[in-house]
């Protein structure tokens, strides 16, 4: 499928099973750098850092059907928030790394993707008159990505 | 026979020098006057730190290989402009930092306690020097 993408053709998974409502995503490559400058130098020099990697996502609360959960949306709020057995427990279980990929369609089995192991940094849902329930999910990636086909 | 050791290629990130001092002694009375011994006519204890950024381990290396040698016979390192002095462009400042003159090294300057080094990532090291220049009785 020649030609331009947008987000018509955007999808996102979440441990390799596709997120039914995703308003937008987006992800980012960061390169630290080290200074290498020395006395007597007129210019900066540098080398290569690590390399590090952020995303967000906005994703519709969605229900097939009632009381059936937000499917992947609903997966990925239980892998990082634990409840505890009552007030005031401290000690619980870990949130869970996941799998996201983050892809777009181009006509090819496979399609245009990155895929990688991420920690949730961040969740936040909200519900407003006037508006469709959504949830901002950052999170930061652990590793380099595992699959790269953009 | 302490001897000369050249200290390596390597340009610092960053260099602080202070001059020595003169050995003496100061008594101050109790109206403020004050007498002073001096017991000689040349500065010692000159101090030279070398900070050295992100350079690369076999640099580093070089660097603990100089700290053995000096150490291991007490022998004694030389500055120059080429190293650790790079970047000072008047030849008579170079000296004064070298503790040289025209007749020779005045100072000699050895290590001040060992060279810290911290690595960095893989292959890089940030290395920490401290020298004093000491004036031998040889």
């Amino acid at each position: 499928m020649a030609g331009f993408y947008s987000g018509k053709e955007g999808e996102l998974l979440i441990d390799g099973t596709k997120v039914a409502k995703v308003r937008s995503f987006s992800f980012s490559f960061n390169q630290a750098v080290l200074e290498t400058v020395s006395l007597e130098d007129t210019d900066r020099t540098i080398i290569h850092g690590t390399r590090s990697y952020t995303g967000s996502a906005s994703v519709y609360y969605y229900q097939e059907t009632a009381g059936g959960g937000a499917g992947q949306l609903s997966t990925l709020i239980t892998n990082i928030i634990k409840t505890g057995s009552g007030a005031g427990d401290g000690a619980n279980a870990e949130s869970t790394a996941m799998t996201f990929k983050l892809r777009i369609k181009d006509g090819s089995t496979a399609g245009r993707f990155i895929e990688f192991q991420a920690i949730p940094t961040s969740f936040g849902i909200t519900s407003a008159v006037g508006e469709v329930t959504a949830a901002d999910i950052s999170f930061e990636v652990n590793g380099a990505p595992t699959g790269l086909a953009l | 026979m302490a001897v000369n050791r050249n200290f390596p290629s390597i340009k610092p990130s960053s260099r602080s020098y202070i001059p020595g001092t003169y050995p003496q002694v100061e008594f101050v009375a109790q109206n403020g006057a004050k007498s002073v011994l001096r017991y000689g006519d040349k500065k010692v204890d000159a101090k030279l730190s070398l900070g050295f950024t992100n350079i690369t381990d076999s640099q580093a290396n070089e660097i603990l290989n100089l700290y053995e040698e000096v150490n291991s016979d007490y022998d004694y390192i030389f500055f120059t402009s080429a190293n650790a002095l790079a970047g000072v462009n008047s030849s008579s400042l170079v000296n004064n930092m070298a503790e040289k003159d025209s007749n020779g090294v005045k100072l000699r300057y050895r290590f001040d306690g060992p060279p810290s080094v911290s690595s960095v990532r893989p292959g890089r090291s940030n290395v920490q020097c401290k020298f004093v220049a000491c004036l031998d009785g040889d």
